[in-house]
This record gives structure tokens, sequence and C-alpha cells, in this order.
């Protein structure tokens, strides 16, 4: 990771957040309240993080990578169960972190 | 329901605890997972205070690990934030008149604190929103700080990596819970389906223009029934 491309980076994702804060004073008021702009913001949140989700999982390329795909779904099943029980994001992802060791080693 | 209505920053800190107690471990795993995929400890500490969006931070480092272009880090960041809009939107006639004042406040509106502003009359929020901004982000940044040298003190531990798509699973839990639809996440699926027969590289920008694409093109209604949508409207108008 060059120097470069983590400066880059960084400015992108300042912008890419800030930006929508500032947006409000620059922006007119039709435009905010545009019925694209009501529909992006309440669909596609959901739809990013969603892709997040499938994008960092490991997805299988042939039949052997199989069992290492459904020990990621059964672990991620673990993490939302604890996180409806505990309610804490930090123990969530120790418990999912766990279950992935758990479920490779059991299948 | 009685409301504590001291301005001091005693109060300010015990009215926003309830925030500490989320973001201080959110902003732990965000530490330590930045220092896992080998984010410098500068970006990860300085993105804290300067971006204080956990969405977006999480969302950065499986993206910069991976070598992705900065407009999909911009395009994914600023897509997953336009939330943030309407918040000042609701906000403004509070902030600040001061204009550096003013650019703090804005620039430190989160989920979470302005769902905690909201429940308060307009005289006090205009008084403590700068307040409220400043304290919450420590928490944040102070979270981000610890995580940073846990990471780098724990040793190697298996599937370490898996944490990220833990985390966002959690966030796409706590979504779901307020919109209680399944259809934002079934079009996800088919957009990933659809980038993935043509592309191999820049799989989340592809297939997040081509759910941008479905939204703008699809009638809403088709995603949320009439119910919840004049529910979000009088909770958008309502400022709560």
């Amino acid at each position: 990771m060059s120097f470069d491309y983590v400066i880059m980076a960084f400015v992108a994702l300042v912008v890419g957040t800030q930006i929508c804060r500032f947006i409000p004073y620059f922006l007119p008021k039709f435009v905010l309240e545009s019925a694209i702009l009501q529909k992006l913001n309440d669909i596609l949140p959901l739809v990013i993080l969603v892709l997040l989700v499938i994008t960092s999982l490991k997805l299988p390329e042939s039949k052997a990578d199989l069992s290492y795909f459904f020990a990621q779904l059964l672990a991620l099943g673990c993490v939302i169960l604890s996180y409806k029980w505990l309610n804490n994001i930090l123990l969530s992802v120790v418990v999912g972190i766990a279950s992935i060791n758990f479920f490779v080693w059991v299948m | 329901m009685s409301l504590d209505l001291d301005t001091s920053w005693k109060n300010i800190v015990k009215i926003t605890l309830p925030i500490f107690m989320g973001y201080f471990p959110a902003g732990i795993a965000y530490g330590m997972l930045a220092a896992n995929a080998g984010l410098p400890i500068w970006f990860t500490i300085i993105a804290s205070f300067t971006v204080f969006s956990g969405t977006s931070q999480y969302a950065v480092i499986p993206l910069m690990a991976s070598g992705a272009s900065v407009l999909s880090i911009f395009l994914s960041t600023f897509m997953m934030s336009l939330r943030f809009i309407f918040y000042t939107l609701n906000m403004k006639a509070v902030f600040p008149e001061n204009k550096w004042k003013k650019f703090v406040t804005t620039a430190y509106l989160t989920d979470e604190n302005f769902a905690l502003l909201s429940t308060y009359p307009e005289e006090f929020r205009k008084k403590v929103i700068l307040k409220v901004g400043v304290t919450v982000v420590s928490y944040w940044t102070l979270g981000g700080i610890v995580g940073v040298f846990l990471g780098n003190m724990i040793p190697l531990i298996p599937h370490l990596d898996f944490a990220l798509p833990c985390l966002f699973a959690l966030l796409v839990y706590e979504q779901y819970k307020q919109q209680k639809q399944w259809k934002p996440m079934a079009l996800a699926t088919v957009a990933f389906l659809i980038a993935k027969q043509f592309a191999d590289n820049s799989l989340l920008l592809i297939s997040i223009v081509i759910a941008m694409v479905f939204v703008i093109a699809l009638p809403q209604n088709l995603f949320f029934s009439a119910k919840v949508k004049s529910k979000a409207r009088a909770i958008e108008e309502g400022g709560e």
C-alpha cells in the first residue's frame, strides 16, 4: 500500500462521507426533496451493506470450497444470534471468529 | 419522560453514556481490523475524527486492503452516507451561528447523536449540539486508538479477517431492523450476480452502479410498503 494511494483513499473517504453532511448548505431544496434522492437514501444503504458482506466472503470457486463457504454462512448466523442476545458488536465479532474456526475444524 | 436539561459537560457525558457503550467497543473493533489489514496507524486514527462514520470506515478497510480504486472508495462511502443529508436538514435550525462551530457540528452529526438530540427540546439542542458532537467523536476516536494498539499487540489469530464480514452482517441486521424489508437484500444479490458475469475487478463498484440503476428505474412501492413509507416520512418531518 503506497503512501500516495493511502492519501488518495483518505481524501476519497473523507470527501465521500462529509460531502453528504454539507450538501444541504449548497443544493437547492427541490433537489434535496426529489423522489430519486429519497429513494436512493431509503434503499441503497442496505443494498451496499449486503454487497459488502457478499464481497468480503470467500465465495466458492469449486466444489472443494463449498465447505468453507457454508462454514462462513453458519458463523454469520452465530454472529447475528449472539448480537440479538448480547447486543454488543465487539463480543459478536469475537463469537464470529471463534465460530468460523470451529466450523472449519468440524467440516 | 423527564429530561435532564443541564448543559454542563458533566451532564453531556451522562446523557451520551449509552452512545459511549456502543461507540467504544465498535471503535476498538475498527482499530483492530484496520491494524490487521495493514492500514497505517495515522490513517486509522485521523479517519476516526475526520470521517466519523463507522459504516464508511469499516467499508474502506477491505477496499483499501484489496487495492480498490479511489473512485470505488468515494462512491461506496458517498452512497452509504446519503442519510446524513437528512440529518443536517433536520438539525440545521439548531446549529450554532459561529461558522467554525457550525462546521464542526455539521461534520460530527451521526445516526446516534441525531437520535439522541431528537428526543430533546429545540432550545436545549441548540445549546448542546456542539458539545454532544465533540464528546461522541472522542469516544469513537478513543476506541479506535485502543483498537489500533490491541490489533498490533495481539498475535495472529486464524481467520481474523472474518471479523469484517461479521461487522458488515451486524450492520445489515441493524439496517434491516429499521426497514423490515428483504427486497433491497435481494436486489444486492441480483446486482452482484450480474456484475460477476462480466467483471472480475471492481465488483463492488459495478454492483453498486447496477443496483443504483435498478433503484432509480423501479417504483419505490416495489421496495417499501405504503405503511413503512408513511412512517419514514412522518419520522423525517417530525425530526425524530
